[in-house]
């Protein structure tokens, strides 16, 4: 449990940072909160030459309330971002999936953006961020680049950054009005990560009627993606109990579902409609 | 002679019965306490391990000079550097008299390896750091040979053999019984039959192990600091191994971080440090990591189990039948090979059957070793004869109380001999039973969930009442199935000058608390202030002689003979009380360390200064007060009890939610009611963890699936539910404190309580069988299958 040899650096401004990363880009790791990197490490999973630690780029640090909704810089915590009361009554399904991320201990060093940078299949943030359809912004010496969210998990714990490229920050919008969210997880005894988790989020018009609907999942494929049957169900029509046993019905219709010993890919996909029709409720009981 | 200080010693000091805070949770909760991994010595190298990647093949070569090359290495060894003199086999504690032996176990593999995780060679060096790095650089060549796993195929004829010296892989085929199962079988009314698979499991103490060995040339000796159960079983095995005398031996165990019998037996990496440090004169520590903890240290349970039983048409249980094929592993660690059988002597449980028929194979596979592990056999036991009383209520209709009610072992049958050999001290089942369901409002409960049941919830219901045995002894009978540890415990008390106490016991405590719970027995028997008293244990050097803590002994035998040596301590200050005031020994009297005669008093304080000054003594008196006993015990106590679970299932992802636990054990008379308790409540968590949660499983090719807390489902405290515990005080006739022991039956009372429940809810739904671990897939999908 001790990682191999590495070299270690920790500039203190972005511009150092990815100076030392194109000069390392072939075997370094960015760290933000070391939350998933550290364990990787000690499990020798990961053993690049060089980690960067961008935990003292402080610009990072802040969550900003910008016009179009929120900014959420690279090093903001788990914590920090469950404890700011202006994005989580914005979007209550960050509360939802922050409180029931890991431990106190790893949410105080954890980062949002550390954990979308990851992309594990099974994280809490990549399905919350899908549903909430936020802006995934990176940096390197090259310049900056956005990435939709829609386009930024590839693979298994492979995200759409080079590995010149720093995430700065994610742009989270502000939720159109009529706007409800709700995160639900199936957690595994273990390690406590998704066996299988739906995040939902649903504009409903005035007259009930459902004008979007963002349903991601996670824990089930080799990314966190959308389900686009049960946005289908959902979509143009009021929400009833019909709509509701349609979304669960078609929710991991074209998934290639992931099966192991501890849920099989009937039970995975059954656990699938599960997730998706409680965080559908879940969301529409918050409805004002 | 008379004394005014004695008149301020009045306060009680009957401190057996009371909840005494433990003393060691101070350095626990501080971080203060001392591991093993805590002592750094001088000059200090690492050992890491390279490890067989392959569940069985032939070692071809190993090619170290790369390793040998990397920074900070001091050496790389194999099995090929050692002489039998140096590097020996390991011995067990527990060799049936009917195997052929057992095959011989390197502490670095010799030519073949067996299971994954099998050391094939050692990596010494300056830092823990740089020994992990280079055991990369060790190259082993393989030649692959067949895999068997499965503990019932590893038994057929024609299985891949793991030991080429035996022709099969069946280790021994243990008979135990009486009575013709056949001839009742067939005139019984009632035969029910049932295949349960009890799954290994892992302790997964907090604390993994570490061994850190002390060569010294100077004098010849080696100390070996390490956390185990029993320093002296380690310091004879290590003797035996590694070839020096035992009293050139220290074994030393400081704090342990838990233990629960995987820490019970001499490991493989304890003999390598040893030899490493004999070889390069420099002390070397080897510390595990997690996953080195669940490839290598053993597990326990891992049997498949065929139970039948025979009853008469009011579902009077006649007889039983068992097949048990027990997965031993690659090799036979300490003292794996007996668990099996005494889990057989335990199969009738709390019911007076007569005709028993039970066949226990003892299987190696290309696993790793199993071992002792909390309740060590009672649980298998109690949870096949629990679920099988449970499927013959279902099958004659007779309610599962009622049917327990009537097999019964009556409280005048005791002491009772049950009919595959083991004999109860004591117990009383209806009285548990009935204070278990007033506890948890069995009627009403049951009521509760019929309403539920209508609405379409899956509920249910489960009990076990359970017995088991403890303190290992009648050393006669234990000797006779080959078991090769003392049963006897002893202790040494030594009163200072100044009235403290030192009380040395052989037992080793990991988290039980023995230096709170010996300290009331030795301060209650002396009247002396329990702050007085001092109990040392764990180092051969300190006590020099002892059998270690293990089948919840530790009360039973060390504290008992701790409680004689106070005796004799007290034998002596009563004479000598009565010398120096001038009276009858017998017209003394001693309460709360306080000696009277009339008006004159002496305190205990001011006979033991006498005691050490020795110029005024009765004739023939020795000086000092220090005494020694030995308890050897006539026989195993029988600790019993009830659990009970309600449980709710979700019917729409098969996950189980223990709504209520209410467990009342005995464990006869309780020393101290809130370290009794813990135990339980330990005990039962552990036995949740099997029932729902955990298990340590391979692969067809013998890969492990389990290799850290991210696979493995220990229970964390949101997974548990409340425990609602409760005691009834049966006392042991045993033993002349009267107790039983405490620390394995919350992890035998529970996992066949929590299984009824669950089947309780299910069975009902056309769901016949489930084995543990009750996995949320595997309850969904059976209730699926169940509905077509």
């Amino acid at each position: 449990m001790i990682p191999s040899a590495f070299a270690y650096a920790a500039p203190r401004t972005l511009d150092d940072a990815l100076s030392i990363l194109a000069a390392n880009e072939d075997d370094s790791k960015v760290m933000a909160g070391g939350q998933s990197l550290i364990p990787l490490l000690k499990l020798r999973l990961a053993s690049p030459a060089l980690v960067i630690d961008i935990s003292r780029l402080d610009d990072l640090r802040e969550i900003e309330e910008t016009s179009r909704g929120f900014k959420i810089g690279a090093l903001v915590t788990h914590e920090q971002l469950i404890s700011d009361g202006a994005i989580t009554r914005a979007w209550p399904i960050v509360k939802d999936a922050g409180e029931d991320l890991a431990d106190p201990l790893v949410r105080n060093r954890g980062t949002y953006g550390g954990s979308l940078a990851h992309a594990d299949p099974a994280g809490d943030w990549p399905a919350v961020a899908l549903a909430t359809d936020v802006v995934v912004h990176v940096r390197s010496l090259r310049g900056a680049r956005e990435i939709p969210i829609n386009d930024f998990f590839t693979y298994l714990f492979t995200a759409d950054i080079a590995d010149d490229e720093i995430l700065t920050h994610v742009e989270v919008p502000e939720p159109a009005p009529g706007t409800v969210s709700a995160y639900v997880k199936i957690d595994h005894p273990a390690s406590g990560y998704a066996v299988a988790a739906a995040a939902v989020s649903l504009v409903i018009d005035p007259h009930g009627t459902c004008r979007a609907a963002r349903v991601a999942l996670t824990g089930v494929g080799t990314t966190p993606l959308r389900s686009v049957g049960a946005e289908r169900e959902l979509e143009g029509g009021v929400i009833d109990d019909d709509a509701v046993r349609r979304a669960i019905e078609h929710a991991a219709d074209g998934i290639d579902v992931t099966g192991d010993t501890y849920a099989p890919v009937d039970y995975r996909t059954h656990l699938i409609g599960v997730v998706t029709g409680r965080a559908i409720r879940r969301a529409l009981d918050r409805r004002l | 002679m008379t004394s005014v200080a004695a008149s301020h010693q009045a306060a009680s000091t009957n401190y057996v019965g009371e909840s005494v805070p433990r003393r060691e949770d101070f350095r626990f909760l501080t971080g203060t306490g001392t591991f093993s991994e805590d002592i750094k010595l001088a000059g200090m190298l690492h050992a890491s391990l390279v490890r067989s990647t392959l569940a069985h093949a032939d070692i071809l070569t190993i090619e170290t000079e790369a390793a040998r090359a990397q920074p900070g290495v001091v050496a790389v060894f194999t099995a090929a550097d050692f002489g039998d003199d140096e590097m020996g086999t390991i011995p067990t504690d527990w060799t049936l008299p009917i195997m052929d032996g057992i095959p011989d176990r390197y502490p670095l593999a010799r030519n073949a390896v067996k299971y994954v995780g099998e050391p094939v060679a050692v990596v010494i060096a300056e830092t823990r750091a740089q020994a992990d790095d280079a055991t990369h650089f060790v190259d082993v060549d393989y030649v692959e040979r067949p895999v068997v796993v499965d503990t019932e195929a590893a038994a057929h004829e024609g299985a891949p053999l793991v030991h080429d010296r035996y022709e099969r892989n069946t280790s021994y085929l243990w008979h135990l019984g009486t009575g013709d199962w056949e001839a009742v079988a067939a005139a019984a009314d009632h035969v029910i039959d049932l295949r349960l698979v009890n799954q290994r499991v892992h302790a997964s103490s907090l604390e993994a192990r570490v061994s850190l060995a002390d060569f010294q040339i100077g004098t010849g000796t080696l100390t070996l600091y390490l956390g185990t159960q029993n320093v002296h079983v380690v310091r004879r095995n290590l003797s035996i191994a590694i070839g020096i005398p035992e009293n050139r031996i220290r074994v030393v165990t400081p704090a342990v971080g838990g233990a629960f019998g995987s820490k019970l037996c001499l490991y493989p990496e304890d003999v390598i440090v040893s030899a490493v440090s004999r070889r390069l004169r420099r002390p070397v520590r080897w510390a595990e990591s997690r996953a080195e903890h669940f490839t290598g240290t053993s597990g326990g349970r891992d049997h498949v189990e065929y139970v039948s039983l025979a009853a008469d048409k009011q579902g009077k249980i006649q007889a039983l039948k068992v097949t048990t094929y027990a997965n031993l592993g690659a090799y036979v660690s300490g003292m794996g090979a007996g668990i099996p059988v005494v889990s057989g002597m335990m199969f009738p449980g709390v019911y007076d059957i007569a005709v028993a028929d039970v066949d226990i194979h003892g299987v190696f596979t290309n696993t790793s070793t199993t071992e002792t592990y909390r309740g060590a056999g009672r649980p298998e036991a109690a949870y096949l004869i629990e679920r099988a009383v449970d499927e013959l209520a279902a099958k004659t209709g007779i309610d599962r109380i009622e049917l327990r009610r009537r097999n019964f072992i009556q409280p005048d049958q005791f002491p009772y001999a049950n009919a595959t050999g083991m004999t109860y001290d004591s117990g009383d089942y209806e009285k548990a039973l009935d204070k278990a369901l007033e506890m948890i409002g069995w009627d009403e409960l049951l009521a509760e969930h019929e309403a539920a049941r209508s609405r379409g919830r899956i509920v249910g219901l489960g009990l076990s009442v359970y017995t088991e045995f403890c303190g290992f002894g009648d050393s006669h009978q234990l000797q006779l199935v080959g078991f090769d540890r003392a049963t006897w415990e002893q202790s040494v008390i030594t009163v200072t000058r100044t009235g403290s106490v030192i009380v040395q016991v052989g037992i080793d405590a990991a988290g039980q608390g023995h230096e709170t719970s010996i300290a009331q027995i030795v301060a209650t028997e002396l009247g002396v202030a329990i702050d007085d008293v001092e109990v040392l244990q764990g180092d051969t050097d300190i006590v020099h002689f002892g059998t270690g803590t293990f089948n919840s002994r530790s009360m039973s035998s060390a504290g008992t003979s701790a409680a004689l040596a106070a005796r004799k301590i007290m034998a002596k200050a009563n004479r000598l009380a009565a010398h120096l005031l001038d009276v009858d020994v017998k017209d003394l009297v001693h309460a709360n360390g306080v000696f009277s005669a009339g008006s004159r008093q002496l305190s205990f304080e001011e006979v033991a200064v006498e005691a050490w000054r020795g110029v005024d003594l009765p004739d023939g008196m020795e000086p000092t007060l220090k005494e020694i006993a030995v308890f050897d015990p006539p026989a195993f106590t029988s600790p019993f009890g009830v659990h009970i679970a309600a449980v709710e299932i979700d019917p729409d992802t098969g996950a189980i939610t223990i709504d209520r636990y209410v467990a009342v054990d005995d464990c006869g008379n309780l020393v101290n009611p809130k370290l009794a308790n813990g135990q339980i409540h330990g005990g039962v968590a552990q036995g949740i963890g099997q029932a729902l949660y955990e298990s340590l499983a391979w692969d067809e090719d013998g890969q492990p699936m389990a290799t850290s807390f991210m696979q493995y489902a220990v229970p964390r405290a949101h997974q548990l539910p409340r425990l609602e515990t409760g005691h009834t005080i049966t006392p042991s006739p045993v033993n002349p404190l009267g107790v039983k022991g405490v620390g394995e039956s919350g992890a035998i009372g529970s996992q066949p309580a929590v299984v009824n429940a669950v089947m309780d809810a299910v069975r009902r739904r056309g769901v016949e069988n489930l084995d543990m671990p009750l996995t949320p897939a595997k309850v969904w999908s059976e209730l699926k299958e169940a509905a077509k």
